[in-house]
């Protein structure tokens, strides 16, 4: 479509666009994100989130956009090429899509300083799941922000129709409008268990049956385990009640310092969810920094010196 | 040119993003936006030229800047502040963009047509999109982020024609609801078809698409703005907008005091019951925030006491000023 774009085999489709490889004119690969403009709506709001945040993100762990094109019915968007994501990478390397503790808590790492990095920046991503989180080399790098927004504005118009249900946050689901970084933080512990054991941890068919399979397993929330619960929306007084559930007995393959953090991702309370700034600093991870703080030279931050390390087989070697 | 005024507590408690109000916001910036169109068009008329763009119209609209804004504020539900002070920060953004271009091609002049304005104007309303092909793509740096802030990306046909480009009469209403639409796309997950905009705007959505896109690449999709520039603009519009209103303000204060003052040297006792009404209204407050709950009756029973007294004054000192003004105004007349 484009002189200096050379279309190459496709990648994947989504609702608004079509992912196709693609070489540049200096023959190095790309992903290109082809959107179809249409004629009522225009430029899809989407497209205009995503290139006007990802421009200003610069991150090892988050995706880089290269390049914006316009012709007369598509707009394309030039990402850096990643070979895989997370739900294929499962699927390909992991045990019945259940991958080892080692790699979890890597890519974990990964995930939750990219995390950091755009919460810092005040954007929430609103659409954390496997399928948008990037895998390349043993990197891990976050996509995909076509439902993202910047927050610190007085919120009047927050949708809640955000993040794919089954890593939508409680307070979401029950209709909060007033959400902030904690609903990705819900998101990245949900990713986290479903790396351990290869699916899903709540896998809902619609709302209702989402939360009620949230409720099943950590039992269902009240005024006096959530305050403020009943004032929700989509809050109903007859739910049905669930006592909860050892989250343990789902996750058997993680140790107690990753289920520790897990547990501190999925909390009900908003509020109560771990900070990802929070959770880079928690002994789950210490293993990670300490190998990564011996390896780097003295004045490297070890924000880049990680994604640096050559891993073969996919692992971090010197662990 | 007076279009409403903004509310007494934004005047009062100062501008606070988390807090103001969206029709106070949208007086500030229609205010805003009329003056810099007015400068322009001055500035443009002294040197006839005009710079032909996609948003220019043939004739100035006849709808007003404010009651475009309005319209548009209203009829597409826009309820955030953050999209009205988006779309001032954009046209500065593009402000910026544009004199970076006027100063690569400063002899260029093909795009500066002469005219008598504001007489009619043709205008070409040859698309950029068209001819654009990557505006953003600057081939050699794939594998870095520069190609957006790089400035040299300006050599294309494209962005040629937005040298010498203000904002003008011709062209505001266009500006104004292109950059609501993005800031509104942007801003709020509720927002409707450019077709709906198009309608409530006036224009096409063919063109307002097009538009739409002439915009993004243009300001190179920055346009993202944070919370912290958006409270500096509130406060720079608010102070803007005191200080272009406080000259007839301070004028009429200034003459008010001023006959109190003559009137109060001419008759002494007047300023002695002037002081005292004062007192009694200062007490009054004082006994009203401290008062105890067990004191409130007795409080009470002198506070009405004191009230009928200082009415009595009061009423007398209405009468006075009644005066003073009926006295001035004499003189207005006088003088005239």
């Amino acid at each position: 479509m484009e002189r200096n774009y050379q279309q190459l085999e496709q990648l994947g489709e989504g609702t608004y666009a079509t992912v196709y490889k693609g070489k540049n004119r200096r023959g190095e690969i790309v992903a290109l994100k082809e959107i179809n403009l249409d004629p009522e709506e225009g430029a899809p709001s989407t497209a205009i989130r995503e290139i006007s945040l990802m421009k200003e993100l610069d991150h090892p762990n988050v995706i880089k956009l290269l390049d914006v094109v316009h012709t007369e019915t598509k707009l394309m968007l030039v990402f850096e090429f990643m070979s895989q994501d997370l739900k294929r990478y499962m699927d390909t390397h992991g045990d019945r899509g259940a991958l080892d503790p080692l790699t979890v808590k890597w890519f974990m790492f990964q995930l939750m300083s990219g995390i950091d990095y755009i919460h810092d920046f005040r954007v929430l991503h609103r659409d954390l799941k496997p399928q948008n989180l990037l895998i390349n080399n043993g990197k891990l790098k976050i996509g995909d922000f076509g439902l993202a927004r910047a927050t610190g504005i007085p919120v009047i118009s927050f949708s809640n129709e955000v993040v794919t249900l089954w890593y939508r946050a409680p307070d979401v689901l029950l209709g909060s409008r007033n959400y902030t970084t904690s609903i990705d933080i819900w998101s990245a512990g949900c990713i986290m268990a479903e790396m351990f054991t290869g699916h899903p941890l709540f896998a809902g068919s619609n709302n209702e049956d989402q939360l009620q399979k949230i409720f099943r397993t950590m039992g269902t929330p009240s005024e006096h385990t959530w305050p403020g619960v009943s004032q929700l929306p989509n809050w109903q007084d007859n739910f049905p009640q669930f006592m909860p559930q050892p989250l343990r007995k789902y996750v058997p393959m993680a140790d107690a310092l990753a289920f520790d953090l897990l547990i501190q991702m999925l909390q009900y309370k908003p509020e109560m969810r771990i900070s990802a700034k929070d959770a880079l600093k928690h002994p789950y991870f210490n293993e990670i920094v300490a190998s990564i703080q011996s390896s780097s030279r003295p004045n490297n931050s070890y924000n880049t010196s990680y994604s640096n390390h050559t891993l073969p087989g996919n692992r971090p070697t010197n662990l | 040119m007076e279009y409403g005024t903004i509310s007494r507590e934004m005047i009062k408690n100062g501008f606070d993003l988390q807090s103001a109000k969206i029709r106070d916001v949208e007086i500030l910036v229609g205010n805003m936006i009329q003056l810099a169109v007015e400068n322009n068009d001055k500035k443009l008329m002294a040197h006839k030229t005009i710079v032909v763009t996609p948003f220019n119209s043939k004739s100035i609209p006849k709808i007003s800047i404010q009651e475009y804004l309005n319209r548009l504020i209203n009829g597409a539900d826009i309820l955030g502040i953050d999209v009205i002070l988006s779309l001032l920060i954009y046209f500065i953004r593009i402000g910026t963009i544009v004199s970076k271009i006027n100063k690569v091609n400063t002899v260029d002049s093909s795009c500066c047509y002469p005219i008598d304005y504001p007489n009619r104007i043709n205008c070409s309303l040859k698309p950029l999109s068209s001819i654009r092909k990557s505006l953003l793509s600057l081939n050699d740096c794939c594998g870095e982020r520069k190609c957006f802030c790089k400035d040299d990306g300006y050599g294309t046909k494209g962005t040629n024609i937005y040298c010498g480009f203000y904002l003008n009469s011709y062209n505001i209403h266009r500006m104004i609801i292109t950059s609501l639409v993005i800031g509104h796309k942007l801003c709020s997950d509720i927002f409707y078809s450019n077709e709906r905009y198009g309608k409530i705007g006036g224009i096409s959505t063919h063109e307002l698409n097009m538009l739409e896109m002439e915009i993004l690449f243009l300001i190179k999709f920055d346009l993202v703005v944070r919370p912290r520039e958006m409270q500096k603009m509130g406060e720079t519009l608010l102070s803007q907008y005191v200080a272009q209103r406080t000259p007839q303000l301070v004028k009429s204060i200034k003459s008010y005091k001023q006959n109190i003052i003559e009137q109060f040297k001419a008759k002494k006792a007047v300023s002695v019951e002037q002081n005292q009404a004062d007192s009694v209204e200062s007490s009054l407050y004082r006994t009203d925030s401290k008062n105890p709950e067990n004191r409130l009756e007795y409080n009470y029973a002198g506070s009405e006491r004191e009230i009928a007294q200082k009415n009595s004054k009061l009423v007398r000192v209405d009468s006075l000023l009644d005066k003073i003004k009926k006295n001035s105004e004499y003189k207005k007349e006088k003088f005239y």
